[in-house]
């Protein structure tokens, strides 16, 4: 089959790139270089295997394959910490899954602005988001952010849709409080 | 409150939140600075760089493989063919050397066939050897 015209699948990745990139950003716990390499290797993966898929099927593909990228960069990272860095391993939750490490909570975020309420709020939220754990952050950002339904998350994570239920409550009671926490501060 | 309007603040709750959030993260891919921009831009020209490289690697498979078939076509085939004559176990070689043999004893052009080379010399003394003893077969 003739390769599509290049410039289709740029301007695609052109309009979702941003957003990829600060998914990528919240999964790797504010890591940009990390970040921008789940990127670049995610478009490098649709112009080199999707881009003679139909168009209507590039969103999908682009979440699955970012997402898959996110979960390999997890994988490598729990591996090197489990030989190199076990203490300051998190450990895993009741699910198996991997929990935030201490060496992972994200330091560069800046400290809130008092004067913005909403610049607060922003930065407690982000900070909530970077500690979850990574599965419940994906089921949250697919749904909440890219608007995919229950059974699209599921294709995009590699799960069932009982997962992404589970991964989206647990996300959205603690994200929850923090907001509501945030709230009552003010 | 009730269940059902626990259930209505829950999911008002949920939807104020999901609409919060998706709000923030906006805001975060909007406030992208400069730097990183252009490091989105050029990974995205790395990518698609990255794809010319996959098709001009299939193009020169494309290009050795026809060569490849021609090399086949233009060296291999016609020793393959010539093979076929030298073989005299070979049945395609046996049923030309039929042919020839029958054309050359039923009709008497046996002096017309031509020879070019030693093989052909060959068999044109197998097919003269047939001819005489044809011309010199006693039927009594």
């Amino acid at each position: 089959m003739p390769p599509r015209d290049s410039s289709d699948m740029d301007a695609f990745l052109r309009s979702v790139e941003r957003r990829a990139y600060t998914t990528a950003l919240v999964a790797t716990r504010g890591k940009r270089e990390d970040a921008l390499d789940i990127v670049q290797d995610a478009m490098t993966a649709m112009f080199r295997s999707y881009a003679a898929h139909p168009v209507a099927e590039w969103g999908a593909l682009f979440h699955r394959v970012l997402h898959s990228r996110i979960n390999d960069w997890h994988r490598r990272r729990s591996l090197r910490a489990r030989f190199f860095l076990p203490w300051f391993g998190g450990g895993t939750d009741a699910d198996g899954e991997e929990q935030p490490a201490t060496e992972f909570v994200d330091e560069s975020i800046p400290a809130p602005d008092e004067a913005v309420h909403r610049a607060r709020q922003q930065e407690k939220f982000m900070r909530a988001l970077h500690a979850l754990p990574l599965r419940q952050q994906q089921a949250f950002m697919l749904r909440a952010w890219e608007g995919l339904d229950t059974a699209q998350t599921a294709q995009a994570m590699g799960c069932s849709e009982g997962s992404v239920k589970t991964h989206m409550s647990r996300a959205m009671q603690v994200l929850r409080e923090i907001l509501q926490d945030g709230a009552r501060e003010e | 409150m009730n269940r059902q309007d626990e259930a209505a603040g829950s999911d008002h709750a949920d939807q104020v939140l999901l609409q919060t959030a998706a709000g923030f993260l906006d805001d975060e891919a909007n406030a992208l600075d400069r730097q990183t921009r252009m490091a989105l831009a050029d990974a995205r020209a790395r990518a698609a760089a990255s794809r010319r490289r996959q098709w001009l690697a299939w193009g020169g498979g494309g290009m050795g493989l026809a060569l490849a078939a021609s090399l086949t076509a233009v060296v291999i085939m016609p020793r393959i063919g010539s093979d076929a004559i030298d073989n005299p176990g070979n049945p395609a070689a046996l049923a030309q050397l039929k042919t020839v043999q029958d054309a050359a004893v039923n009709d008497g052009t046996l002096g017309e066939v031509a020879l070019t080379d030693d093989t052909e010399s060959a068999l044109a003394d197998d097919l003269a050897f047939v001819a005489w003893l044809e011309e010199n077969h006693d039927p009594s």
